[in-house]
Protein backbone atom coordinates (compact mmCIF):
# COMPACT_ATOMS: atom_id res chain seq x y z
CA UNK A 1 0.00 0.00 0.00
CA UNK A 2 1.16 3.77 -1.12
CA UNK A 3 2.03 5.97 1.78
CA UNK A 4 0.42 9.11 1.90
CA UNK A 5 2.14 12.48 2.23
CA UNK A 6 -0.08 15.76 3.19
CA UNK A 7 0.89 18.82 1.22
CA UNK A 8 -0.13 22.28 2.82
CA UNK A 9 0.03 25.33 0.78
CA UNK A 10 -1.89 28.01 -0.09
CA UNK A 11 -0.76 28.02 -3.48
CA UNK A 12 -2.21 25.43 -5.94
CA UNK A 13 0.14 25.43 -7.94
CA UNK A 14 2.90 24.44 -5.77
CA UNK A 15 0.76 21.99 -4.41
CA UNK A 16 0.36 20.31 -7.59
CA UNK A 17 3.96 20.73 -8.46
CA UNK A 18 5.07 18.83 -5.01
CA UNK A 19 2.09 16.15 -5.74
CA UNK A 20 3.28 15.56 -9.12
CA UNK A 21 6.98 14.69 -8.34
CA UNK A 22 5.63 12.73 -5.40
CA UNK A 23 2.47 10.89 -7.28
CA UNK A 24 5.12 9.70 -9.92
CA UNK A 25 7.44 8.49 -7.07
CA UNK A 26 4.49 6.23 -6.51
CA UNK A 27 3.10 8.32 -3.11
CA UNK A 28 -0.64 8.89 -2.42
CA UNK A 29 -1.16 12.92 -1.88
CA UNK A 30 -3.91 14.09 0.19
CA UNK A 31 -3.66 18.47 0.01
CA UNK A 32 -4.91 20.74 2.17
CA UNK A 33 -4.64 24.94 1.74
CA UNK A 34 -4.07 26.34 4.72
CA UNK A 35 -3.02 25.58 8.74
CA UNK A 36 -6.94 24.88 9.30
CA UNK A 37 -7.68 22.63 6.56
CA UNK A 38 -3.90 21.01 7.11
CA UNK A 39 -4.52 20.16 10.19
CA UNK A 40 -8.08 18.52 9.79
CA UNK A 41 -6.05 16.55 7.30
CA UNK A 42 -3.73 15.58 9.31
CA UNK A 43 -6.02 14.21 12.16
CA UNK A 44 -8.05 12.98 9.28
CA UNK A 45 -4.99 11.03 7.84
CA UNK A 46 -2.98 9.46 11.01
CA UNK A 47 -1.63 6.59 8.91
CA UNK A 48 0.11 9.24 7.08
CA UNK A 49 4.15 9.28 6.70
CA UNK A 50 4.93 12.77 6.57
CA UNK A 51 3.16 16.48 6.28
CA UNK A 52 4.97 19.20 3.74
CA UNK A 53 4.22 22.43 4.78
CA UNK A 54 3.87 25.97 3.76
CA UNK A 55 4.80 28.94 6.58
CA UNK A 56 2.86 32.02 5.17
CA UNK A 57 -0.94 31.06 4.34
CA UNK A 58 -3.94 32.57 5.28
CA UNK A 59 -6.54 31.56 8.06
CA UNK A 60 -3.64 29.30 9.65
CA UNK A 61 0.52 29.53 9.16
CA UNK A 62 2.24 26.43 8.73
CA UNK A 63 4.38 26.94 12.08
CA UNK A 64 1.32 28.46 13.78
CA UNK A 65 -0.65 24.94 12.93
CA UNK A 66 2.40 23.28 13.75
CA UNK A 67 2.80 24.94 17.47
CA UNK A 68 -1.09 24.01 17.67
CA UNK A 69 -0.40 20.55 16.92
CA UNK A 70 2.17 19.65 19.34
CA UNK A 71 0.85 22.19 22.11
CA UNK A 72 -2.22 19.56 21.91
CA UNK A 73 0.38 16.57 22.10
CA UNK A 74 -1.26 15.23 18.83
CA UNK A 75 0.65 14.01 15.73
CA UNK A 76 3.66 14.21 17.42
CA UNK A 77 5.16 11.18 15.41
CA UNK A 78 4.26 12.25 12.07
CA UNK A 79 7.16 13.67 10.60
CA UNK A 80 6.43 17.34 8.94
CA UNK A 81 8.68 18.92 6.59
CA UNK A 82 8.29 23.08 6.02
CA UNK A 83 8.55 24.16 2.52
CA UNK A 84 8.66 28.07 2.31
CA UNK A 85 10.43 31.04 0.81
CA UNK A 86 11.33 32.15 4.42
CA UNK A 87 15.15 31.19 5.59
CA UNK A 88 15.53 33.03 8.30
CA UNK A 89 17.16 31.22 11.92
CA UNK A 90 14.58 32.37 13.94
CA UNK A 91 11.76 30.77 11.79
CA UNK A 92 13.66 27.60 11.59
CA UNK A 93 14.22 27.29 15.09
CA UNK A 94 10.60 27.39 15.68
CA UNK A 95 9.88 25.33 13.24
CA UNK A 96 12.62 22.53 15.15
CA UNK A 97 11.29 23.17 18.49
CA UNK A 98 7.96 22.30 17.55
CA UNK A 99 8.91 18.88 16.18
CA UNK A 100 9.37 19.70 12.18
CA UNK A 101 11.50 17.55 10.75
CA UNK A 102 13.51 19.92 8.19
CA UNK A 103 13.12 22.95 6.26
CA UNK A 104 13.00 23.72 2.64
CA UNK A 105 13.69 27.12 0.98
CA UNK A 106 11.42 27.45 -2.78
CA UNK A 107 11.89 27.35 -5.05
CA UNK A 108 12.45 23.79 -4.36
CA UNK A 109 14.23 21.31 -6.81
CA UNK A 110 11.82 17.87 -7.48
CA UNK A 111 15.11 15.79 -7.37
CA UNK A 112 15.70 16.92 -4.06
CA UNK A 113 12.37 17.32 -2.35
CA UNK A 114 12.04 13.61 -3.55
CA UNK A 115 15.13 12.47 -1.59
CA UNK A 116 14.29 14.28 1.66
CA UNK A 117 10.79 12.73 1.60
CA UNK A 118 12.41 9.58 0.71
CA UNK A 119 14.85 10.19 3.51
CA UNK A 120 12.51 10.55 6.27
CA UNK A 121 9.41 8.76 5.34
CA UNK A 122 10.98 5.99 3.45
CA UNK A 123 10.19 4.92 0.13
CA UNK A 124 6.91 5.04 -1.51
CA UNK A 125 5.30 1.01 -0.63
CA UNK B 1 15.14 56.39 1.77
CA UNK B 2 18.47 58.15 1.91
CA UNK B 3 20.91 57.77 -1.43
CA UNK B 4 23.20 55.11 0.32
CA UNK B 5 20.09 53.01 1.21
CA UNK B 6 18.08 53.44 -1.99
CA UNK B 7 21.15 52.27 -4.14
CA UNK B 8 21.43 49.13 -1.95
CA UNK B 9 17.85 48.24 -1.85
CA UNK B 10 17.68 48.65 -5.38
CA UNK B 11 20.77 46.11 -5.68
CA UNK B 12 19.24 43.78 -3.65
CA UNK B 13 15.98 43.73 -5.87
CA UNK B 14 17.66 43.76 -9.21
CA UNK B 15 19.46 40.88 -7.42
CA UNK B 16 16.47 39.12 -6.30
CA UNK B 17 14.34 39.44 -9.72
CA UNK B 18 17.48 37.97 -11.83
CA UNK B 19 17.87 35.26 -9.59
CA UNK B 20 14.27 34.33 -9.28
CA UNK B 21 14.20 34.14 -13.39
CA UNK B 22 16.96 32.31 -13.65
CA UNK B 23 15.69 29.60 -11.14
CA UNK B 24 13.12 28.57 -13.80
CA UNK B 25 15.25 28.54 -16.20
CA UNK B 26 14.90 32.39 -17.79
CA UNK B 27 17.31 35.22 -18.74
CA UNK B 28 16.05 38.54 -16.72
CA UNK B 29 18.03 41.52 -17.26
CA UNK B 30 17.21 44.91 -15.86
CA UNK B 31 16.75 47.25 -18.75
CA UNK B 32 17.61 50.66 -17.02
CA UNK B 33 14.31 52.37 -18.46
CA UNK B 34 11.42 52.34 -16.50
CA UNK B 35 8.53 53.01 -19.22
CA UNK B 36 6.17 54.66 -18.26
CA UNK B 37 3.52 53.77 -20.55
CA UNK B 38 1.46 50.82 -19.74
CA UNK B 39 1.53 47.87 -21.55
CA UNK B 40 -1.05 47.39 -23.92
CA UNK B 41 -1.29 43.47 -23.71
CA UNK B 42 -3.15 41.69 -20.71
CA UNK B 43 -1.21 41.97 -18.04
CA UNK B 44 -1.01 39.97 -14.13
CA UNK B 45 0.03 41.66 -11.29
CA UNK B 46 0.68 40.41 -7.69
CA UNK B 47 1.05 42.88 -4.72
CA UNK B 48 2.38 41.36 -1.28
CA UNK B 49 2.96 43.86 1.59
CA UNK B 50 5.04 43.21 4.24
CA UNK B 51 5.80 45.21 7.82
CA UNK B 52 8.18 44.87 10.70
CA UNK B 53 10.65 46.41 12.98
CA UNK B 54 11.48 49.64 11.18
CA UNK B 55 10.37 48.90 8.00
CA UNK B 56 7.13 48.04 6.21
CA UNK B 57 6.13 48.70 2.25
CA UNK B 58 4.80 46.60 -0.48
CA UNK B 59 6.12 45.02 -3.73
CA UNK B 60 3.85 44.80 -7.30
CA UNK B 61 5.09 42.46 -9.76
CA UNK B 62 3.46 43.18 -13.16
CA UNK B 63 4.01 40.89 -16.27
CA UNK B 64 2.26 39.64 -19.21
CA UNK B 65 -0.23 36.86 -18.84
CA UNK B 66 1.98 34.68 -21.18
CA UNK B 67 5.09 34.70 -19.74
CA UNK B 68 3.23 34.25 -16.11
CA UNK B 69 2.27 30.70 -18.56
CA UNK B 70 5.42 29.89 -19.11
CA UNK B 71 7.14 29.87 -15.85
CA UNK B 72 4.42 27.89 -15.11
CA UNK B 73 6.11 24.49 -13.54
CA UNK B 74 2.94 22.20 -14.07
CA UNK B 75 1.20 21.55 -17.07
CA UNK B 76 -1.91 24.00 -17.98
CA UNK B 77 -5.12 23.79 -16.91
CA UNK B 78 -7.56 24.61 -19.21
CA UNK B 79 -10.87 24.23 -17.45
CA UNK B 80 -9.15 26.68 -14.55
CA UNK B 81 -6.89 28.63 -16.67
CA UNK B 82 -7.32 32.36 -15.41
CA UNK B 83 -6.97 31.28 -11.55
CA UNK B 84 -4.17 28.68 -12.14
CA UNK B 85 -1.81 32.13 -13.82
CA UNK B 86 -2.92 34.32 -11.11
CA UNK B 87 -2.08 32.03 -8.16
CA UNK B 88 1.64 31.40 -10.28
CA UNK B 89 1.72 35.03 -10.54
CA UNK B 90 0.73 35.95 -6.48
CA UNK B 91 3.26 33.12 -5.83
CA UNK B 92 6.04 34.61 -8.18
CA UNK B 93 5.81 37.56 -6.28
CA UNK B 94 6.01 35.80 -2.71
CA UNK B 95 9.01 33.74 -3.78
CA UNK B 96 10.18 37.39 -4.64
CA UNK B 97 9.83 38.64 -1.64
CA UNK B 98 10.74 35.91 0.35
CA UNK B 99 14.45 36.80 -1.30
CA UNK B 100 14.57 39.61 -0.97
CA UNK B 101 13.75 39.53 2.64
CA UNK B 102 16.08 36.72 3.27
CA UNK B 103 19.07 39.02 1.46
CA UNK B 104 18.07 41.84 3.75
CA UNK B 105 17.39 39.99 7.05
CA UNK B 106 20.07 41.15 9.71
CA UNK B 107 19.08 41.35 13.62
CA UNK B 108 17.61 44.86 13.26
CA UNK B 109 15.99 44.45 10.12
CA UNK B 110 13.07 42.00 10.01
CA UNK B 111 10.03 42.04 8.53
CA UNK B 112 6.50 39.47 8.52
CA UNK B 113 5.23 39.00 4.78
CA UNK B 114 1.82 38.90 4.08
CA UNK B 115 -0.78 37.06 1.46
CA UNK B 116 -0.51 38.10 -2.13
CA UNK B 117 -3.50 39.67 -3.94
CA UNK B 118 -3.41 39.65 -7.73
CA UNK B 119 -5.13 41.62 -10.52
CA UNK B 120 -5.52 41.58 -13.81
CA UNK B 121 -6.13 44.02 -16.83
CA UNK B 122 -4.69 45.68 -19.92
CA UNK B 123 -2.77 49.02 -19.57
CA UNK B 124 -2.15 48.93 -16.07
CA UNK B 125 -0.11 51.82 -14.77
CA UNK B 126 0.94 51.87 -11.11
CA UNK B 127 1.34 55.36 -9.37
CA UNK B 128 2.97 55.69 -6.22
CA UNK B 129 1.30 58.02 -3.91
CA UNK B 130 3.54 61.99 -3.71
CA UNK B 131 5.45 61.15 -0.10
CA UNK B 132 5.56 57.03 -1.23
CA UNK B 133 9.30 55.93 -1.16
CA UNK B 134 8.92 54.06 -4.68
CA UNK B 135 11.36 52.52 -6.82
CA UNK B 136 10.30 50.79 -10.16
CA UNK B 137 12.17 49.00 -11.87
CA UNK B 138 11.80 47.51 -15.92
CA UNK B 139 13.31 44.13 -17.02
CA UNK B 140 13.00 41.85 -19.62
CA UNK B 141 12.78 38.71 -19.46
CA UNK B 142 13.42 36.06 -22.37
CA UNK B 143 12.30 39.38 -24.85
CA UNK B 144 9.19 40.26 -22.36
CA UNK B 145 8.61 43.22 -19.96
CA UNK B 146 8.27 42.86 -16.64
CA UNK B 147 7.96 45.19 -14.15
CA UNK B 148 8.55 45.39 -10.64
CA UNK B 149 7.07 48.36 -8.02
CA UNK B 150 8.28 48.79 -4.37
CA UNK B 151 7.04 51.00 -2.06
CA UNK B 152 9.52 50.86 1.10
CA UNK B 153 9.88 52.64 3.85
CA UNK B 154 12.97 51.70 6.38
CA UNK B 155 13.41 53.48 9.34
CA UNK B 156 17.08 55.48 9.28
CA UNK B 157 18.52 53.84 12.69
CA UNK B 158 18.22 50.54 11.13
CA UNK B 159 20.43 51.33 8.10
CA UNK B 160 22.91 53.78 9.86
CA UNK B 161 24.59 51.77 12.84
CA UNK B 162 25.92 48.67 12.23
CA UNK B 163 24.10 45.25 10.74
CA UNK B 164 25.01 42.06 11.06
CA UNK B 165 24.02 39.61 9.02
CA UNK B 166 22.10 36.12 9.21
CA UNK B 167 23.04 33.01 7.86
CA UNK B 168 19.79 32.07 6.27
CA UNK B 169 19.37 28.61 4.68
CA UNK B 170 19.67 29.59 0.59
CA UNK B 171 16.81 29.53 -1.87
CA UNK B 172 16.33 25.80 -3.21
CA UNK B 173 18.18 23.94 0.21
CA UNK B 174 17.10 22.25 2.34
CA UNK B 175 18.47 21.35 5.73
CA UNK B 176 17.43 18.55 8.03
CA UNK B 177 16.92 18.40 11.92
Amino acid sequence: MPKTIIVIDDSQVIREQVSIVLKQAGYEVVEAEDGVEGAAAIRNNPGASLAICDVNMPKLGGLEMLETISAQGGASSLPVIMLTTEGRPDLIERARASGAKGWMVKPFKPTMLLATVKKIAGAAA
Amino acid sequence: MGQRVHTFVRDVLEASVTELFDSYGLACDLTQVVDDDASPCIELGSIVGFRGKGVRGGLAFVAPLGLIERMLPVPRDLTRADLQLRDWSAEMANQLVGRMKNKLSTKTLDFDVGTPVCFTGKSIRLVFLPDADGLSLAFMAEGTPVRIHLDCTLSPDLVSGEVESLRIVPEGDVLLF
